[in-house]
């Protein structure tokens, strides 16, 4: 049911690991519903310069995590804000349409992690950031 | 409670033509097995029995679903604490095992397994569920390959789970 680089992520996931003193922790999901991710980031400037995860989760919920760390690393915050969930399952050459909420759980990581990074740099906070923050691109289809 | 629904056959408790190769089969199936049954259903608890105790004692926070001696002799049923079903199910499968989960990831309803939750677990121990069916064909051989993978990929995926807490 995997593809061939959802089964690569999951079984050599990027960046898994915890962070000394994050910039940034994004955490999303919940046991009940069986995914759990937790993302770290640090930003220097405006780029995110090292980023972390752990998951709970199944095959896609790894996977996602991995791939959306891994787009990430090295972008600036507006660039990390545009990365959408189609596009984390499109990088990871698709995803079972029953699977495709793991892609929206690790976007909601990273702007989870985004968001708590500007709450507590108030000052970094930018009316661009603000735009692409409220501006909703993920579906689940 | 019936299932199958349209022609009253059966006094209404099953619709439908009689299965007449199915019953067939049953029975010749029921002739074979009845001479080694006993004999059959020792060897496959004491397997069962060695897949249980070994995984108890290699792994810490994990948990036998269901009574120790009241269960089937071929099912063993465990909740793995921090990790979920379908991840280590996966792992397994690449290394030629397979097994089942009750985690709401592997069912097409995303819904935990209403089994386990009836049982009284919660959530968490459902996502986290392996189930192991032996049968006439599982050997010790095979046993104790589970025994040297299992343990492998539960800590591989503990390393990446935030449940972990240091």
């Amino acid at each position: 049911m995997y593809s061939a680089k959802v089964m690569e992520h999951f079984n050599n996931p990027r960046n898994v690991g915890e962070m000394d003193s994050p910039d940034g922790t994004g955490h999303v999901g919940n046991p009940v519903c069986g995914d759990i991710m937790e993302l770290y980031i640090k930003v220097k400037g405006n780029i995110i310069t090292d980023v972390k995860f752990k998951t709970f989760g199944c095959g896609a919920a790894i996977a996602t995590s991995s791939m959306v760390t891994e787009m990430v690393k090295g972008k600036s915050l507006e660039e990390a804000l545009k990365i959408s969930n189609k596009a984390v399952a499109e990088a990871l050459g698709g995803l079972p349409a029953i699977k495709m909420h793991c892609s929206v759980l690790a976007e909601e990581a990273l702007s989870s992690a985004i968001d708590d990074y500007l709450a507590k740099n108030p000052e970094k906070n930018t009316d661009t950031l603000r735009i692409l923050r409220k501006t909703p691109h993920h579906k689940e289809e | 409670m019936t299932f199958m629904h349209g022609g009253g056959q059966e006094k209404g408790r099953r619709a439908s033509t009689e299965n007449v190769p199915g019953i067939v089969g049953f029975g010749k199936a029921a002739e074979l097995v009845q001479p080694e049954l006993n004999k059959e259903m020792e060897r496959v608890t004491g397997l069962r029995d060695k897949l249980i105790a070994g995984i108890l004692k290699q792994v810490d926070h994990i948990h036998l679903n269901g009574h120790p001696v009241k269960r089937l002799p071929n099912n063993v049923n465990i909740s793995v604490e921090f990790v979920e079903g379908e991840s280590m199910c996966l792992n397994m499968d690449m290394a030629g095992i397979c097994a089942s989960t009750g985690s709401a990831c592997s069912s097409a309803s995303l819904e935990a397994s209403h089994v386990l939750l009836a049982m009284g677990l919660d959530p968490v121990q459902a996502h986290g569920s392996l189930r192991f069916t032996l049968g006439k064909w599982t050997t010790e051989e095979e046993i104790n390959k589970v025994l040297e993978v299992l343990p492998r990929i539960i800590t591989k995926l503990r390393a990446m789970s935030p449940l972990v807490k240091k």
